[in-house]
Formats: structure tokens, C-alpha cells, sequence
């Protein structure tokens, strides 16, 4: 019962860290507002890092000697992928998801709802353009010249090119419009 | 290797299965599906590693053996699906910003107009196929020409609303 109560308390180390890093998160974005967002993850995600070192130094003693190395490695790739969810499979779903979006506009409506035309006053395609453009533009990865755009990082053009690759994989097509009409 | 080897394994495993079962046939309800496939995959591995040390004899060092190296076998499996289910879902639906992307890069040496752009992107593709996706995953009903959301969409928006209050940060989207 011991060993196993070990073995739950060590199996929660990438966890706690995890925790550690959105308290953080909050915390820097609270104080400091206009600190860019990476920059609020990237302190967030450094902080559960500190703490995960700082659990495993405190508890990989209970573990065997001749593992820790093994349950370092465990533990960084665990807490690497929960934070990799916590950015992309929480955070960012507020920041950019349209169906999140669309569920606050529909929720501020209450029981009345929204009709289409409603919906596409508050949030629409051209707000959408607009926004994402802006962050490529701000970020660096597009740029403007003479009222056009072209690419400029390449980083993010190569992850979308991955996301299609991965589209080919999975649905068999290239987007999920190809061979269909959108709408 | 026995806290990794196994996790990943079984990783393996989950994407194989998902590959061949969604190009086979996919399902309505995609990620209730995924779920549903992650644990088995998980439930199968786990059942695997107890087995197997018997016909591997001495090859078996990597499995995992204590009640740590299973559990922290299956932490790494479950971040790593919570992870896979994140990028899966940039797969399934387009991402504005990826298109846009995609777009600017086709147009090649000529480039964009931001007209060109919200010409190719309009609401059709844009808004209507999530606002479809919504009523089909019953998180919004439509009712009499008005979307309203169910208490199955308030219960997955309520925490995202909380926490961005809890950011200090505005609406996204």
C-alpha cells in the first residue's frame, strides 16, 4: 500500500507543475497586462518547470537510484505535453477558437438567442481575417508591402503545410472543404 | 526506458489505431470516439505489458514492472492523448490563420490584398461550418431561426469564460 502511495504521489510530480505553471500564467498576466501573451506563457511554462525540478529534487529520492534518470526523463515529457495542451488545447481555444467565441456571443444572449444574421453581426469572417492577419503581421511570420502581403517567417507556413500533410494522413484530403462547397 | 518505453508505446499504438479506423470509416461524433479509442488503447497496453514478459524472457527489461513505473507510464500516455486530441483538432477543422497562410504563400511573388483574402474567407467558410458544428455536437439548438445555447454548451464554455476573467483578458476568436 506504501509503495503504491509513493508511486501515485511520484506519478503526480509533472501535475503539480503543471498547476504551478497556470497559477503562474494568471498571476503574470494579472500584474502585468501588457506583457505580450507568449511572454505570459513563456514565464508560466518556465515557472512549472522550476517547480517540477524542484518536486523531482525533493521526491526522486524515493524512487530507486538507478532510476531517476529514467523518471526525469518521464516526467519532463509528461509535464512537456501537458503544458503543450494547456497552450494550445486551452488557452489558445479562448483566445482564437471560433466555436468558443460564437458559444460566449450565443451564451451573452441567454435563453432568447441569436438568429444568423445576429451571430454574423457580433462575429464574422471579416473580424476573423482581420485579427488573425494582424497576429501574422505582428508576429512577424507575414509581412506588408505596397498595401500586399507576403510571407515572412516561414516557421508557421511550415506547420500548416504540416497540418495538411496531416489532413492527407487522417481525412484522406487537404481541407475540410476539398471536394465539397463551403457553408 | 521501463518509465518511457511503455508510454510511448502505447502512443504508437493509439495513433496506428486512429489512422486505420478513421480512413476505414470515420465517426459522428469524433472526439467522444477518440476518447473512447485513448482508453482502450491505454486498457489493451497496460494488459499487453503483463503478458508478454513471459514469451520475452530476459528481452522484457523495458516493460514496465513496479506500481511507479506504471503509473507514471500512464501519466505520460494520458499527456501525451490530451496533447494528440489538441493537434487533432487543427486537423479536422481548417485553421483561419494556417489558410491564410496557405493562401498568401499560392499568391507567391504577386502576394495578397487583404480583399483577396476576405473574398476566399467569407462567413460560409469562416463561421457557418462551426456554428453547424455546434448544433451537431448539441452544445447550441436552433430554435425557431434562433441558435440558443444548451445547457451542455454552457457547461463547456463556463470554465473558459472564468478563466479569461481570471487573465484579465477580452473575448478571443
Amino acid at each position: 500500500m506504501s509503495a503504491l502511495l509513493t508511486a501515485a504521489t511520484l506519478g503526480l510530480v509533472p501535475f503539480v507543475a503543471l498547476l504551478a505553471c497556470i497559477v503562474a500564467h494568471v498571476l503574470v498576466s494579472r500584474a502585468l497586462p501588457e506583457l505580450p501573451r507568449h511572454h505570459g506563457l513563456v514565464l508560466g511554462a518556465l515557472a512549472g518547470l522550476a517547480a517540477l525540478a524542484g518536486l523531482g529534487w525533493g521526491l526522486a529520492s524515493q524512487a530507486d537510484r538507478t532510476d531517476r534518470m529514467g523518471l526525469g526523463v518521464a516526467w519532463t515529457l509528461t509535464y512537456m505535453s501537458l503544458v503543450y495542451w494547456y497552450v494550445f488545447g486551452f488557452f489558445n481555444l479562448g483566445e482564437s477558437a471560433r466555436r468558443i467565441r460564437l458559444l460566449v456571443e450565443l451564451r451573452a444572449a441567454g435563453d432568447r438567442g441569436l438568429t444568423r444574421a445576429e451571430i454574423l453581426t457580433a462575429y464574422n469572417a471579416r473580424m476573423i481575417v482581420d485579427a488573425r492577419l494582424g497576429r501574422l503581421l505582428a508576429g512577424g511570420q507575414v509581412v506588408e508591402r505596397g498595401g500586399r502581403y507576403f510571407i515572412g517567417k516561414p516557421l508557421m507556413l511550415c506547420g500548416a503545410k504540416a497540418l495538411v500533410l496531416l489532413k492527407l494522413v487522417f481525412l484522406g484530403a487537404p481541407s475540410e472543404f476539398a471536394g465539397r462547397p463551403p457553408g | 526506458m521501463r518509465f518511457v518505453a511503455p508510454g510511448l508505446l502505447a502512443f504508437a499504438l493509439l495513433i496506428v489505431a486512429h489512422v486505420v479506423i478513421w480512413r476505414a470509416r470515420r465517426p459522428a461524433g469524433e472526439y467522444a470516439a477518440l476518447a473512447v479509442l485513448g482508453a482502450g488503447v491505454l486498457a489493451v497496453a497496460l494488459a499487453t505489458f503483463r503478458v508478454i514478459p513471459v514469451p520475452l524472457g530476459s528481452a522484457s527489461g523495458w516493460l514496465p514492472q513496479s506500481p511507479l513505473e506504471h503509473i507514471t507510464a500512464i501519466g505520460l500516455y494520458a499527456a501525451l492523448f490530451l496533447s494528440y486530441v489538441t493537434t487533432y483538432s487543427a486537423v479536422q477543422a481548417d485553421s483561419p490563420t494556417m489558410t491564410i497562410l496557405l493562401l498568401i504563400e499560392r499568391a507567391g511573388a504577386v502576394g495578397c490584398t487583404r480583399a483577396e483574402l476576405r473574398a476566399r474567407l467569407d462567413d460560409r467558410v469562416l463561421v457557418l461550418p462551426r456554428l453547424d458544428d455546434l448544433v451537431s455536437g448539441k452544445l447550441v439548438r436552433l430554435d425557431q431561426g434562433r441558435y440558443v445555447v444548451t445547457a451542455r454548451g454552457t457547461l463547456m464554455i463556463a470554465p473558459h469564460i472564468r478563466f479569461r476573467r481570471w487573465l484579465r483578458m477580452e473575448k478571443g476568436g
